[in-house]
């Protein structure tokens, strides 16, 4: 009878992990949060617009008391922070299009960065040389030349298998201190732990990494998967991106019925905060 | 006129009620059947024709007339404008029919029309706006007609049916439904 009863609820309800899709609303609450984004084009004032950013935060439901409490206990067993939305608990890919809104073939970049509970990781952000020649540092996955034919337009998309190995980058930068030209050339995907090293230090940007003595490893089972996706689009021509985010919510319950449509007080408050290294001379 | 037609329509079923048919069980049944599910205008461009499997169980009140439920099952690439593409959304029917034939030696003919539920795996067709956000279920209506061909066996009959049917909750999608079944009838 149980088994039964079972059955009809699976064929009620589908799989439990069917993917979703969720792109930004046709009126965001975070004006961040673009449908598609334009570059390669004139400002009005005679400069190109070199690059464009969207990014979108997953409608994801707010943590029950339960759940909380038996992180906050696994927190002080392990003695590092275990997050709400752990790697693994929800599975995301991102879509994309470019198109070409010109007559000439041009080349595009889309870079893939993003937000986990803990921290934010924006390039841009990070600045571990003064040499003027330094290379800026890395997107968490992405970035290779794409050609785009003349108003044409190309597909592609960041595997569920990226974002998962991006979420470890991000989690290596941000809570282990790693390199970030370390972490994204490194497959690191199954790492069952994240040693950390000791912080950046700006003012001797040209020294090596060193372990930290006291710092507790982070074991995977605290790794915090990307609760937000964020795209930078650099054409060399007038092109449009257009993208959208599939998730598969593996430990269920994760996303909320509504995604992009629930009202913002029904979803969990994520805070990241940024994470900025500046190297001085 | 129409209801000198309706009276030659029911006299025709009757009529082939009574003939010497081949020989062929009555009673309870069940159906297993593999065939395609197609969308119709207006939504024909947003999901692609897919496999579509069933089965029905169900039981002859009479010769002509007979009661059924059913459960099917069908798999479509979405072909919205990307992104997304390459992705496919399953469709889950379920429903009670009733249907009305008639038998003209080795094959019978039939109408049917039922009601019932159907439910969607993904929200990926929100975009084109069949579904809306938080949206799963829908009610079914179908309709269609078939026949079947009467093995020798009296228990077995191998079938083709074709339904329309119609999702209101899904901005009214209408899809027809075809189908090569057997049916086993104890």
């Amino acid at each position: 009878m149980m088994k039964r009863s079972l059955a009809l609820v699976a064929l009620a309800t589908g799989c439990a992990n069917d993917p979703v899709y969720v792109e930004c609303p046709d009126a965001p609450t975070d004006p961040t949060c673009l449908r598609s984004i334009e570059a390669g084009q004139d400002d009005g004032t005679g400069m190109i617009v070199e690059e464009a950013k969207t990014r979108l935060l997953l409608p994801i439901n707010p943590e029950k008391p339960e759940d909380a409490e038996q992180r906050a206990t696994r927190t002080a067993e392990l003695g590092v922070d275990v997050p709400y939305v752990k790697l693994g608990d929800i599975e995301v890919s991102v879509e994309w299009t470019i198109t070409n809104l010109e007559d000439i073939e041009g080349i595009a970049l889309v870079e893939l960065d993003g937000a986990t509970e803990f921290f934010e990781y924006d390039p841009d952000m990070i600045v571990l040389s003064t040499d003027d020649e330094a290379p800026p540092s890395p997107g968490l996955d992405g970035n290779i030349p794409i050609h785009i034919p003349p108003n044409g337009s190309i597909s592609g998309l960041f595997r569920e298998d990226q974002v998962r190995e991006a979420s470890i980058d991000l989690e290596q930068v941000t809570r282990g201190n790693v390199n970030p030209f370390a972490a994204t050339l490194r497959v690191n995907k199954n790492d069952t732990q994240i040693q950390p090293f000791l912080p950046f230090d700006p003012m001797d940007p040209e020294a090596g990494p060193m372990i930290d003595p006291n710092a507790v490893p982070i074991p995977r089972e605290a790794f915090a998967g990307m609760i937000r996706i964020d795209l930078v689009f650099t054409p060399n021509r007038h092109m449009r991106l257009d993208y959208n985010v599939r998730i598969r919510d593996i430990r269920g319950e994760m996303m909320n019925e509504l995604l992009m449509a629930a009202d913002p007080a029904e979803l969990h408050p994520f805070a990241p905060m940024p994470y900025a290294v500046m190297a001085m001379d | 006129m129409i209801e000198m037609r309706r009276v030659t329509i029911v006299a025709l079923l009757l009529a082939a009620s009574t003939v010497d048919a081949r020989p062929a069980s009555n009673g309870w049944y069940a159906e297993g059947g593999l065939g395609a599910v197609a969308f119709l205008p207006k939504h024909a461009d947003d999901g692609a024709v897919g496999p579509a499997l069933g089965v029905r169980i169900g039981r002859d009140l009479f010769s002509w007339l007979s009661l059924g439920i059913s459960l099917a099952a069908s798999s479509h690439e979405a072909t919205v404008d990307p992104p997304p593409e390459g992705e496919w959304f399953q469709l889950y029917r379920g429903g009670g029919d009733l249907r009305i034939g008639g038998r003209f030696d080795r094959i019978a003919l039939f109408i049917e029309g039922g009601v019932g539920i159907a439910i969607i795996s993904s929200n990926i067709l929100d975009k084109v706006m069949v579904t809306e956000p938080g949206e799963t279920f829908s009610i079914g209506f179908s309709g269609g007609a078939g026949f079947e061909y009467q093995l020798e066996n009296r228990h077995y009959a191998l079938g083709l049916g074709v339904d329309v049917f119609v999702l209101p909750q899904f901005d009214t999608v209408k899809a027809i439904d075809s189908r090569l079944y057997l049916r086993y009838t104890y």
